[in-house]
């Protein structure tokens, strides 16, 4: 049946509506299943654009296999892209900047971390005075709030 | 990259960065750029030069600002200037960032048409490591549990003529734009019925399909 489907001069039996049937139903299958696999692929794009390359674990844990060698493979492009074009680092700089430096709370226990030049000691509930792209993958991932006022 | 250069304390300081052939700032080039390709459909064409020289100026107000940070100057005057190489990078990034989300999303649009000619050397890199994972993501999830016949990536079937599976980007969409010269009319659609008057500085809503040709020669900006 499958042969018939796939040639366009087939007879016009009683069976050629059938097969029409099948084959339109089985293109619509397709249809369906592809959407759902390229919706998740899309958001596992937007996911590498927030967190980079490693995933929370409760998103992890929600994806099969071959999801996460996707996004492995795809944080691993952009990764090489943004070396290609000299270091370029796209992942910080989301929003227009308001102030050159932002005041942050701190709100995991992060521990001594080298930010610019100085070691800082990120510890739970500290306050400090960060420049924006030093503190923005921190506040993109929840580890840091910004106060405003 | 201010639009004012004239510093009281301080070395003369060459914040511009030199001025292209028409008179206009880099800074002024890259934003438009940057306009033109948030509100654009499509991708538009890479503009290598101008990413280059951006960048060039870019560190340079770098290292200005760590010389004067050193000397101790006037923390408003440090802080004046690192504001404005803020936002120099912030639109460099956000260039490059809009133009690898459209690669994203429309890949094997691209591919297919000459619209693989718009992209960056490193950009084309990076769009055939995309086709290249989403084809395995494809295969090794969905595809290859479909009788043979159906396993095309581009095409629904092996019946279909043209590549009927890939998403074209919608040419259709409402723009506003504003022209900087006067361009006269120009037809809405392809059967010439309506026309439009475009006049220097008005802003316009019209569909993208229309004024196409025109963005991509750099006469009319998106806004």
């Amino acid at each position: 049946m499958q042969e018939e489907g796939l040639d366009v001069q087939s007879t016009r039996n009683a069976d050629h509506f059938g097969m029409l049937i099948h084959h339109l139903s089985l293109l619509r299958n397709k249809r369906c299943l592809m959407a759902y696999a390229y919706k998740r692929a899309e958001i596992l794009h937007g996911l590498s654009w927030k967190v980079g390359r490693v995933l929370p674990p409760e998103i992890e844990g929600k994806l099969n296999d071959v999801e996460k060698r996707y996004f492995k493979n795809h944080s691993s492009a952009l990764q090489s892209y943004m070396k290609e074009m000299g270091s370029l680092d796209l992942t910080v700089d989301m929003v227009p900047p308001k102030d050159p430096y932002l005041k942050v709370r701190v709100l995991e226990d992060i521990g001594v971390t080298a930010i610019g030049d100085k070691d800082t000691n990120l510890a739970h509930h500290s306050i400090h005075f960060l420049k924006r792209t030093d503190a923005e993958p921190y506040i993109l991932q929840g580890m840091m709030e910004e106060l405003i006022g | 990259m201010a639009t004012d250069s004239q510093e009281g304390s301080g070395p003369r300081i060459d914040d511009d960065g030199g001025e292209s052939p028409m008179g206009q700032s880099d800074v002024e080039l890259l934003k438009r750029a940057w306009c033109n390709e948030k509100a654009a459909p499509q991708i538009l064409e890479f503009q290598t030069a101008l990413v280059q020289r951006s960048r060039e100026q870019i560190h340079h107000m770098e290292e200005i600002v760590e010389e004067l940070t050193q000397r101790g100057d006037d923390p408003l005057i440090v802080s004046i200037y690192q504001m404005d190489l803020d936002r120099a990078q912030f639109l460099l990034r956000s260039y490059v960032r809009i133009r690898l989300q459209k690669v994203e999303t429309a890949m094997l649009h691209i591919a297919k048409t000459d619209l693989w000619n718009r992209l960056s050397r490193q950009e084309q890199n990076f769009a055939r490591r995309c086709i290249d994972d989403m084809g395995n993501y494809m295969e090794e999830s969905v595809l290859s549990k479909f009788p043979s016949g159906y396993r095309s990536n581009l095409k629904q079937s092996n019946a279909s003529e043209d590549d009927d599976m890939v998403p074209e980007p919608n040419l259709d969409t409402f723009v506003f734009c504003k022209s900087q010269n006067s361009i006269g009319s120009i037809p809405l659609d392809d059967s010439g019925d309506e026309i439009v008057d475009l006049v220097a500085g008005e802003l316009y809503v019209l569909r993208y399909k229309s004024i196409k040709p025109y963005v991509e020669r750099g006469q009319i900006d998106l806004v």
